[in-house]
């Protein structure tokens, strides 16, 4: 067994000086921001000069549409996010690029669809965001029970229904959006649609006001009598009904990203452990004296556990990369670290009472922060049963 | 790594900076003992234990590039044959951290210092009672050999799971020179590799053990009815085998790393670096979460689970032993 992220990072810079300015660019200009961008429940626009925008748009996108070496592989993808993790994990969620809507084009999608999605996001000045949109008011685990449906009226389908929860779904140019040809038929009759933002009938209905990972724009998406050309459909050919299983669409998604969300959460608890050693050395502990033994003990234990969980989470990575099944493996990665993560805020809460209460303080915005990573991308009731049902066998 | 295997058939053979594969190195001890673990899964203590001293593995380790493999090969194996027959497999492999560390050849175990460097202990594995293994005592800048003038000296039978283990602890009276004790010295990298093999074989018998705690539960929880259903369907019952899986994916990995000496961002490799603290918690979680599968049956003599339980405490005592004994503070013979 070989683990050595600098080795990547070295491999990174090596292959592909053009993005690694990107990566020192968020390193240093991320930090700074974090605090405001929670605050606002935005990134403040004086990050966008300080950022390679053309680059910051591709990531997360394979090199051959035009993506940055930077992400090129999930291994890369999770050294490099557990870094900027380090830092922020919350902000880098909010971050621009097609984000979870890459995977189901790639899965799906057509040769022409895939090259006419990414081109979107070459090229521009300004941040282009992509949504993934599966979710429903009525139901985020069952995803296969979906209501928001599809017609085929001639050549076009027209979409009705409702989306929530939909990361940077208020300011995406583009949301690639599940819907079902027909309810009653289970999860073969959905399909995904690349819907841009200015489609008539699709409407930003509003941006929730989130706990934590504020940055990241959490949105209501409607879709009323929303007219779509049959060849927004991924994977559909022109031809007569082709039987495309977008469900898997949507795993490919999960698969794709929960290594990287678990390694950016990995990145956040090593971040915060890192940031409580340095207050207790520096004397700031809010614990009586003999206490501060103790604490700095269990931080050593969290390290520990961080410490399984970056494997797991590079173990999907590497999986992945290997083109072997990874589901599972991802599932094991997301529900370990969305665990440590918040059992860590928990103790840290513990540990700096006054720091926790304090808005603004980095223990107080992780402790928000880390109970999301317990919902999104699955929550972890939902992987405990995609393991389970694993490895029975 | 049997689970990526089994699992990842596409890998490239060129070195990554990341690859779960297990070291190159062991894989033909591994192919060796694997028909050895099937052969010993379901047998008595002593045949097991002759079917594992067949792999002769002290006259193997020096074959590994000195010292530095023969943990890792320690650990893979101590896992393999561990989840086969865990006693047999402590009861097979005790002495060879003994061999890694180049003690004389009459020594086959040696009692390791607690923090206080008066009192040491040793975890015997008792194969034969008429023959009984040679002791030594050893500690960073020495080893004496026993029995020597000047300690106290006492004796538990029965080690928790282990009915025919006993623990051996000995104490020096505060008068008594290094002299008078008979210590001769030991070079530090061969009390390092003593400490390094004891620890990458106990951490490589925890997860056998807790390996096979995971795969019995599951395989009971497949089988056992209730309310109209095998009890893997009801949710309570598949988060908790979630969770076993969890843990044991997340124990393994972990000792792994640290045998294998792989550094995560933010850790530093070595056995001497794991976290005892952890390790005894995600062992109890799995231990624990195990037994609670099969419920009463899990209790009680029969099933492996209760067994397994209490010889996944006694390791965890053993391998914090180690760990203590490992600090850099660690006491003088
Ligand atoms: C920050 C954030 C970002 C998100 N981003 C996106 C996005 O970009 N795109 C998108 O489509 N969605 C997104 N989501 C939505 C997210 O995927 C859902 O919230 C999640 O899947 C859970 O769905 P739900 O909230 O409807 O809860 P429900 O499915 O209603 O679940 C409620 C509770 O019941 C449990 N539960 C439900 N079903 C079962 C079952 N069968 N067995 C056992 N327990 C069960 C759940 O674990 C949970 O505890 C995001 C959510 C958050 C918080």
């Amino acid at each position: 067994m070989r683990i050595d992220p600098e080795a990547v990072l070295e491999e990174i810079r090596r292959d592909d000086p053009e993005s690694w300015p990107l990566f020192e660019a968020m390193q240093r200009h991320i930090p700074p921001i974090a605090a405001r961008a929670d605050a606002d429940a935005e990134i403040p626009p004086e990050f966008w000069p300080l950022v390679p925008v053309d680059l910051q748009n591709r990531v997360n996108m394979p090199p051959q549409y035009g993506g940055v070496v930077l992400t090129a592989t999930a291994v890369r993808r999770a050294v490099v996010f557990e870094r900027i993790g380090r830092l922020c994990p919350a902000l880098p969620i909010g971050l621009p690029g097609p984000g979870l809507s890459a995977p189901p084009v790639l899965a799906l999608g057509t040769e022409e669809q895939k090259v006419a999605y990414f081109n979107r996001f070459l090229g521009q000045t300004r941040p282009v965001w992509g949504a993934f949109a599966i979710t429903e008011p009525q139901g985020g685990s069952d995803a296969a029970a979906m209501r928001t449906v599809a017609t085929r009226d001639g050549t076009d389908y027209v979409l009705n229904g409702t989306k929530c929860f939909i990361t940077s779904g208020g300011r995406a140019d583009v949301v690639v959006v599940f819907a079902s040809l027909d309810p009653n038929k289970g999860r073969f009759a959905i399909r995904a649609f690349v819907v841009p933002r200015d489609t008539p009938g699709f409407a930003v209905d509003r941006c929730e006001d989130m706990m934590g990972l504020r940055a990241s724009q959490l949105a209501t998406l409607s879709f009323t009598d929303c007219r779509l050309p049959a060849s927004s459909m991924l994977g559909h050919t022109g031809k007569r009904g082709p039987h495309v299983d977008a469900f898997t669409g949507a795993q490919a998604s999960w698969d794709y990203m929960r290594p990287v969300l678990s390694s950016l959460i990995n990145g956040g608890c090593l971040g915060m452990v890192e940031y409580a050693e340095q207050c207790l050395a520096e004397g700031e502990a809010e614990l009586p004296r003999a206490k501060v033994e103790q604490a700095r003990e269990e931080l050593g234990v969290f390290r520990a556990r961080i410490s399984s969980s970056q494997m797991l989470a590079l173990r999907a990575a590497w999986k992945f990369d290997a083109g072997g099944r990874a589901s599972t493996d991802a599932s094991l990665a997301k529900a370990f670290a969305s665990t440590v993560s918040m059992e860590l805020a928990h103790k840290l809460a513990a540990m700096f009472p006054v720091k926790a209460a304090t808005a603004g303080d980095r223990i107080e915005k992780f402790y928000r922060d880390a109970k999301a990573f317990d919902i999104l991308e699955g929550t972890g009731d939902m992987q405990r049963l995609m393991i389970a049902r694993a490895y029975e066998h | 790594m049997s689970f990526v295997e089994t699992h990842v058939t596409s890998l490239d053979s060129s070195p990554s900076p990341v690859d779960f594969r297990c070291a190159p190195v062991v894989e033909p001890f591994l192919g060796a003992a694997r028909p050895i673990a099937s052969a010993i899964r379901d047998i008595g203590g002593a045949e097991a234990v002759s079917h594992i001293q067949q792999l002769e593995l002290a006259s193997v380790l020096p074959e590994l590039e000195r010292r530095a493999d023969a943990p890792v090969l320690l650990f893979h194996l101590a896992e393999l044959l561990g989840h086969a027959n865990l006693a047999a497999a402590w009861q097979g492999l005790s002495g060879i951290p003994a061999r890694a560390a180049e003690l004389p050849a009459s020594v086959d175990l040696a009692a390791l210092p607690d923090a206080t460097g008066t009192r040491w202990t040793a975890w015997l594995p008792v194969v034969d009672a008429a023959r009984p293994p040679s002791l030594a005592l050893a500690g960073p800048r020495g080893w004496a050999p026993l029995p020597a003038q000047g300690l106290t000296h006492s004796r538990v039978s029965g080690l928790l799971g282990f009915a025919r283990g006993e623990v051996l602890t000995w104490s020096t009276e505060p008068s008594v020179t290094p002299e008078e004790l008979g210590v001769q010295s030991l070079a530090p990298e061969s009390w390092s590799a003593l400490v390094r093999a004891q620890l990458a074989l106990l951490s490589g018998l925890l997860v056998g053990a807790t390996r096979r705690l995971v795969d019995e539960a599951y395989a009971y929880a497949k089988t056992r009815q209730s309310a109209g259903k095998s009890i893997n369907q009801h949710q309570a019952v598949a988060l908790r085998l979630a969770d076993l899986a969890l843990h044991q994916e997340a124990l393994s990995l972990y000792l792994t790393a640290r045998v294998e000496e792989c550094r995560p961002p933010g850790m530093r490799g070595g056995p001497e670096s794991l976290s005892a603290g952890y390790v005894v918690e995600l062992a109890f979680r799995i231990a624990r979460d195990a037994v609670q599968t099969a419920a009463g049956h899990g209790y009680v003599e029969g099933l492996p689970f209760r067994r397994l339980f209490e010889q996944v405490r006694t390791l965890t005592v053993m391998l914090q032993g180690t760990k203590a004994a490992a600090e850099p503070v660690s006491p003088v013979p």
